[in-house]
């Protein structure tokens, strides 16, 4: 048992490709975590975060908007640990991708 | 003595201090204010307080008020309508936290004035709600 655990990370990594990082952005957890769990930007592809980021004004409904350059910061941060390598996320990210639209 | 405690009673009752940035940033608007409208004066809690409480189409088309997340008490605690998240008073007198960062203070004037009103308040209309709020 305590070898086929590591042995399935192993083959998880090399299927899924990257294991989602933990959130580690103090902006991003003041921003996004002060109004709900802060999802680990890993756990959704880079054209959600985009999209998303583009009508923060209108963000489920509610205005989340933040100035220029934090959205800015956030958006980078997101992007560049966005989730894209990872195969089960591009399956969920479509009904939210959907669901955002 | 009494004539002198008696004439800053009615300062103290109007309205709790801003810190300096923040002093700062109603001065501002206070600008601002002036210049939309030369007969200005100052801000008004009584103003603020029906910005604050009175109804409109929220965003939603549903008619909401700032009291329908942060509540008519200001020192308790406040509930989302529309996601449950738990809101720290805004009272100043309960919670020291609140009016003290101007881009925190922008940044929530602006989305709960889009919220509420479907548009930005003006300066003269934030200013009376700050004003209002920081008399609790």
């Amino acid at each position: 048992m305590k070898k086929i655990v590591p042995f399935s990370m192993l083959m998880a990594t090399l299927v899924f490709g990257e294991v989602v990082k933990p959130v580690d952005n103090t902006l991003y957890l003041k921003e996004c975590g002060s109004c709900h769990f802060a999802f680990s930007p890993g756990l959704l592809p880079k054209r959600f975060w985009v999209k998303m980021m583009a009508k923060l004004d209108n963000h489920f409904g509610t205005d989340a908007s933040l100035d220029s350059k934090d959205t800015q910061t956030l958006l980078s941060y997101m992007v560049k640990n966005s989730g894209d390598k990872v195969l089960i996320t591009k399956i969920h990210s479509q009904r939210l991708i959907i669901y955002a639209e | 003595m009494k004539i002198i405690m008696l004439a800053i009673l009615p300062l103290s009752i109007f309205a709790g201090s801003f810190n300096a940035p923040m002093q700062a940033y109603i001065d501002g608007l206070k600008m601002e204010a002036k210049k939309a409208d030369s007969s200005f004066v100052d801000f008004d809690i009584v103003r603020g307080e029906k910005i604050f409480t009175s109804s409109h189409g929220g965003k939603r088309g549903e008619k909401i008020s700032c009291t329908s997340c942060h509540m008519v008490n200001l020192r308790l605690k406040g509930k989302h309508i529309y996601t449950n998240k738990i809101i720290e008073p805004l009272a100043p007198s309960v919670n020291s936290a609140t009016l003290t960062v101007i881009k925190d203070v922008k940044k929530w004037l602006r989305r709960n004035f889009n919220d509420v009103y479907v548009r930005e308040g003006t300066a003269l209309e934030q200013g009376d709600v700050l004003y209002y709020i920081n008399s609790k």
